[in-house]
């Protein structure tokens, strides 16, 4: 089973978040690590999952994380328009399951957001910049690969099929994997027949320009 | 007769009770109501002890596994099992139990035992998943695994039992179907070799870069790939660097 976007949403909850405990308790150990103690008023960070558990049993309030303020986004948006010494427009930082760990807040203690209209037309606003922004990477892709800076782990999840195929398609087209076999090899035992499955993957891969390009064209889905 | 392992089997202590396809942690907590004087003082002493007992080393065992799952997952070739990983969760999992079945007598605290035994899902849920990849892996590339001494290194002992077992049912199969077609020595040498899949190591990978890393090709040792780059590339190139850990595969 690869990972998923389900997956991606298991690794964001284990993001900390603040939060201000309505109990009294010790230190609590999760995953091995030390939690707390929990005094109120006194705040302190706990996994997400576990914030929203506490939440779920009207056990605590989370603090909205700075990078889910309207401040911090619309600087982010500001950001990401902005131009290089290079005359690029490179990507801001965000945190790696920032996508992920936005939807979760929002979905699950909305109440705890300031202004949550504002952050989800802000988060709509820096995605779909972003997203065209990374889009447009595809262009400089060559043989070589690609390097950026601050993606994602959710937008490497939405771009690898596309990339990943893009890449290996140039790479075949610029005939840098090695020639296919043309006809079943001769074994040491004098009889006919493939060596391994690798070069029945290698013929099988060999495409002409027009196909990979049709089959690119069906491939490319961006929500 | 050779049989399939099961995921408790692969691992190394086998504590864990996995289901055989994950799926995410929902856990229910028993509804216990229990006076708080029916729990002894010496229960609360052990439950403290208990707690003081989880060692700082464990800390970052879940981390590791995790990073572990997602750079197994991503790469083609088997990586090294993760052994002191699997063995420390395995004893946190026994801790977290104990412990949690005396918070979970206490009424106040319920909500902390609760969250105990989410805690517990969750990294069960990582380790299953863990093991599970691992063990697609083994056996699609089982021949290929088999025949290598570098990845066998790479097995825990019943994962190396397991590819075993699932090789000799590979060819039996291979044998039971197509040996009264072929000459002996062709399916020996041949046929069961064709069905050898070999990982590809030229497949396309994304990595994150952890410390930075010279390019490939690079004269220039000054330019390097900053920490939180994210490269993409074939993984032979990127295969150094992620033994090295100077990249992680996303």
């Amino acid at each position: 089973m690869p990972i998923n976007t389900e997956d991606l949403r298991f690794f964001a909850e284990d993001e900390l978040v603040t939060i201000e405990p309505f109990f009294k308790e010790d230190a609590l150990r999760l995953s091995g690590r030390s939690f707390g103690p929990f005094e109120p008023p006194k705040k302190l960070e706990i996994p997400l999952w576990a914030a929203l558990a506490l939440k779920g049993e009207k056990q605590c309030k989370i603090f909205s994380p700075e990078c889910l303020t309207t401040e911090f986004l619309e600087n982010r948006l500001e950001l990401e328009n902005s131009i290089d010494i290079y005359g690029n427009k490179p990507l801001s930082n965000l945190p790696k399951y920032f996508i992920e760990f936005s939807k979760i807040l929002l979905e699950k203690a909305e109440d705890d957001i300031e202004n949550p209209a504002r952050v989800r037309y802000l988060l709509q606003k820096l995605k779909e910049v972003r997203e065209n922004k990374i889009e447009r990477q595809l262009n400089d892709l060559d043989v070589n690969g690609l390097k950026m800076k601050n993606l994602t782990t959710s937008e490497v999840h939405k771009i690898r099929p596309t990339f990943t195929m893009s890449l290996e398609g140039i790479r075949k087209l610029n005939g840098i994997r090695k020639e296919a076999p043309k006809g079943p090899p001769v074994r040491a035992n004098g009889m006919q027949g493939i060596e391994d499955l690798s070069e029945l993957r290698e013929k099988d891969n060999d495409i002409s320009l027009e196909d990979y390009i049709m089959e690119l064209d069906d491939t490319i889905v961006y929500d | 007769m050779s049989r399939i392992f099961t995921l408790d089997e692969l691992s190394h202590a086998g504590t864990s009770r996995g289901r055989v396809i994950p799926s995410r942690p929902i856990r229910e907590v028993p509804d216990i109501d229990l006076d708080i004087d029916d729990l002894s003082d010496s229960d609360i002493d052990d439950e403290k002890k208990q707690e003081t007992q989880l060692q700082d080393g464990v800390f970052s065992d879940y981390e590791i596994l995790k990073r572990a799952l997602i750079n197994e997952e991503f790469s083609p070739e088997i990586l090294e099992f993760q052994d002191k990983v699997i063995d420390n969760l395995n004893t946190l999992i026994q801790d977290q139990e104990a412990i949690s079945s005396v918070i979970l007598l206490i009424r106040e605290r319920k909500p902390f035992g609760m969250l105990l035994l989410n805690d517990i899902d969750r990294i069960k849920y990582i380790m299953e998943k863990y093991l599970l990849c691992r063990r697609a892996k083994i056996e699609n590339q089982a021949l290929n695994i088999l025949s290598s001494p570098i990845y066998k290194e790479r097995l825990s002992e019943a994962e190396l039992r397991h590819a075993e077992d699932y090789k000799k049912l590979l060819e039996d199969y291979l044998k039971a179907e197509l040996g009264h077609k072929l000459p002996e020595d062709y399916l020996e040498d041949g046929v069961i070799k064709t069905f050898e899949i070999r990982s590809d190591l030229s497949k396309t990978v994304f990595c994150r870069v952890i410390k930075p890393l010279v390019p490939r090709d690079s004269q220039d040792t000054t330019l390097k790939h900053e920490p939180g780059d994210v490269i993409m590339d074939k993984y032979i190139y990127m295969r150094d660097a992620l033994e090295d850990k100077s990249v992680e595969l996303i």
